[in-house]
């Protein structure tokens, strides 16, 4: 589904990453592990061409990302953020719909009944009308997950979901990662939560040395 | 029983207002000295015009006075009143219709001096002056300015109305300036602006062939409108002086008359204050139904604050993008922009557009004031616009590319309402600035609220109403705008709604 292929990235004349390559095929939930500034996170971010990559190639579905509309690419590819970046000025329910009805083009009826839906299942169907900093952080990042789930994407990049957050919000988000795993969806997880990544990961690499090695490990009980 | 909030607090500021000033008016506490002759004004305090040149006279004839100035008569009276100054020393023919108007005031016998006065035209027309000069020489020697003088500086009300004459406009058109503020030379009455300038001029152009455009100024603004050309001649009471000649040319005298001193009347009888205030405000508001000018003012100066909000808010949005734009030119250019205005007192930009950029140009002083006051206001929004954009938290537009919005959207959806919430609060105070800025337009000959009210203040000599009515209602075109205003924060701002 997703084939990176010795892809690069400078800054100047320092090295982010060099000569990454991996595949990723389609329900598989790859984690990506590794220090505090080796570049994952701007990995991520090449995926979806929110940052741009000096040299390789990225393909999805067998087409080279850069020779596809970047909105098109976007709507293929989320990308939920460490900082759950919510839309300050809107409502949860408004968080949720607007790319349904902006991009998608639903109805603002059909929408609302989807994201309604997706409230009710994290539990959390009785913030709808609150806004982004009436919400603890826990229930910010799982509205930030269902926003993207709600788009559909054929893969869903995770960049640190937890490491905002303290013990009891890490469980609630931990528990709607692990049901998106269940539901065959495909991810990309950049996390720190090696227990976590082995209990639900299908692959794990690891970032060192700015190149990526895929590391072998028992994979231990699901949630 | 009234409800609505609004209407009750404009009541209770305009009764507040109206206590107040009515007990500085009538509250003297100032011991008052007469003056009887020349002689008793050495050492004292004189109320002169600004800009007239009565000073070297009475330099000449008085020692050792502290010279005070005045815009208009209006407040050499007041200034007289309150003991600020001894006496105010004007020509004849205005201190005729000030004591005539007041009688509180006499003029002291002994003139301080002679003067004459003259039309001053633009230093480009000298042809005009020949013309001009050649019909003022005839008119005098027909009797025709003696006619004139006797019609306009008479007794008789009933007779000072302008000459019925059609002008042809064969050649073209005179553009006059004058102040308005003067009578007998020149003053408002019955909507219209008359006087013995104005008919004289009439008259004049009646034998050159031109048609005649009268454009009303401020005395500051009077003598550059000739010399930059904005107007081709002027006339209100104007002395030629060796400076003036410098810079504009002057036609041969068109009035002669003495320089007298006005002092406060020794004996009154003691006036009923409720029949003075009962006066003043028929005076104000129903004689030559002067209510109809304030209407007129206030329309005008919506006209203009108006179009300015509107205007100066669009060119602030596009001056506010190129500010928080990449491209280092854009930056550059609206920054240098927006310092500019900042940094400009709003008068001397709006002198600067009127008296120098548009001078050339058929745009009328509305326009031009207009322009003035949108692209001023439009450095205030845009500076608020990048504000409002530095406060927003940049990652919510990373999260909007990736759920797949483009630039358009992003900046639609997302940035620019959040700009809007932030910055209306302090938009609503800029709009409201403007609107009272408009207040000097009056430098460059509009007729707006202010304007009229300082024409109206100098045919009654009374400040009070004419002064508090333009102040009532520009604080009532104020709340009317407040009001709105926060109408659109409540809907632009839904959680502001949900507080309240």
């Amino acid at each position: 589904m997703l084939q990176i292929k010795n892809i690069s990235k400078y800054y100047g004349n320092n090295v982010i990453f060099k000569d990454i390559s991996f595949d990723v095929k389609k329900g598989e939930v790859v984690s990506i592990v590794g220090p505090s500034g080796s570049g994952k996170s701007t990995l991520l971010k090449c995926l979806n061409r929110l940052e741009n990559y000096d040299s390789g190639k990225i393909l999805l579905n067998n087409t080279d990302i850069k020779d596809m509309k970047i909105t098109e690419l976007r709507q293929k590819i989320g990308l939920v953020f460490q900082e759950y970046n919510l839309f300050e000025h809107l409502t949860v329910l408004e968080n949720l719909t607007i790319g349904l009805i902006k991009i998608l083009h639903f109805s603002k009826e059909e929408a609302e009944r989807k994201a309604i839906t997706m409230l009710r299942k994290v539990g959390l169907d009785e913030k709808k009308y609150n806004y982004p900093d009436e919400l603890s952080g826990g229930q910010q990042q799982r509205v930030a997950i269902i926003r993207t789930v709600l788009m559909k994407p054929q893969i869903i990049l995770l960049d640190e979901p937890t490491s905002a957050l303290d013990k009891e919000m890490k469980k609630e988000v931990l528990k709607l990662i692990d049901e998106m795993v269940k539901d065959d969806m495909t991810l990309i997880i950049v996390s720190h939560e090696e227990e976590f990544v082995k209990k639900i990961s299908d692959r794990i690499f690891k970032m060192k040395n700015h190149t990526l090695k895929e590391i072998r490990y028992e994979k231990t009980k699901a949630i | 029983m009234i409800k609505n909030k609004v209407v009750k607090s404009f009541i209770f500021i305009v009764v507040i207002i109206l206590i107040f000033v009515a007990f500085l008016m009538f509250h003297s506490t100032t011991d008052v000295k007469y003056y009887n002759s020349l002689d008793e004004l050495n050492g004292e305090k004189i109320g002169i015009a600004t800009g007239s040149t009565f000073d070297s006279i009475i330099k000449k004839k008085l020692k050792n006075v502290d010279l005070k100035y005045y815009d208009n008569a209006v407040d050499r009276i007041s200034a007289l009143r309150n003991s600020k100054i001894a006496a105010y020393v004007t020509d004849d023919a205005m201190a005729n219709e000030e004591i005539k108007n007041n009688n509180d005031l006499a003029i002291l016998n002994e003139p301080i001096g002679v003067e004459n006065y003259a039309y001053a035209i633009s230093p480009n027309n000298p042809e005009l002056k020949e013309k001009v000069d050649k019909v003022l020489l005839d008119l005098k020697k027909d009797g025709t300015l003696d006619y004139l003088q006797k019609k306009w500086m008479g007794n008789n009300e009933s007779e000072k109305k302008l000459e019925n004459i059609k002008l042809s406009g064969k050649n073209g058109t005179i553009n006059f300036g004058t102040l308005a503020t003067s009578a007998p030379f020149s003053y408002l009455k019955d909507d219209k602006i008359v006087g013995y300038d104005i008919d004289l001029m009439l008259l004049i152009c009646d034998k050159l062939d031109y048609s005649l455009n009268v454009n009303v100024l401020d005395w500051n603004g009077l003598l550059t409108a000739v010399n930059v050309g904005k107007v081709d001649m002027a006339g209100c009471g104007i002395i030629v002086t060796k400076e003036r000649e410098e810079s504009m040319l002057f036609s041969v005298p068109n009035y002669k008359g003495d320089v007298v001193a006005i002092v406060l009347k020794n004996s009154i009888s003691n006036s009923n204050v409720v029949e003075d205030i009962k006066q003043n405000f028929v005076n104000t508001f129903v004689k030559e139904d002067r209510y109809k000018l304030f209407i007129k003012g206030t329309l005008t100066t919506l006209e203009i604050s108006i179009l300015s909000i509107i205007f100066g808010t669009i060119l602030g949005v596009i001056v506010g993008i190129m500010r928080v734009s990449n491209k280092k030119i854009m930056k550059f250019i609206s920054k240098i922009f927006i310092s500019f205005m900042q940094g400009m007192p709003i008068t001397v930009l709006l002198l600067i557009m009127y008296y120098l950029i548009f001078v050339k140009t058929p745009l009328s002083a509305i326009v031009v004031s207009i322009i003035t006051f949108s692209i001023y206001l439009s450095a205030y929004v845009a500076e608020m616009i990048r504000g409002g954009y530095e406060a927003i938290n940049k990652n919510q537009i990373q999260a909007a590319y990736s759920i797949g919005f483009t630039k358009y959207q992003t900046v639609k959806y997302i940035i620019f309402p959040q700009i809007i919430s932030y910055i209306i609060p302090i938009y609503k105070g800029q709009v409201i600035s403007t609107i009272k800025s408009t207040s000097i337009v009056g430098y460059i000959a509009i007729m707006d609220l202010t304007k009229i009210g300082d024409l109206i203040r100098s045919r009654t000599f009374d400040a009070f109403f004419s002064l508090i009515a333009v102040a009532l209602i520009y604080l009532l075109i104020c709340i009317v705008f407040q009001k709105l205003l926060e109408y659109i924060e409540k809907k632009v701002n839904k959680r502001k709604q949900v507080i309240e």
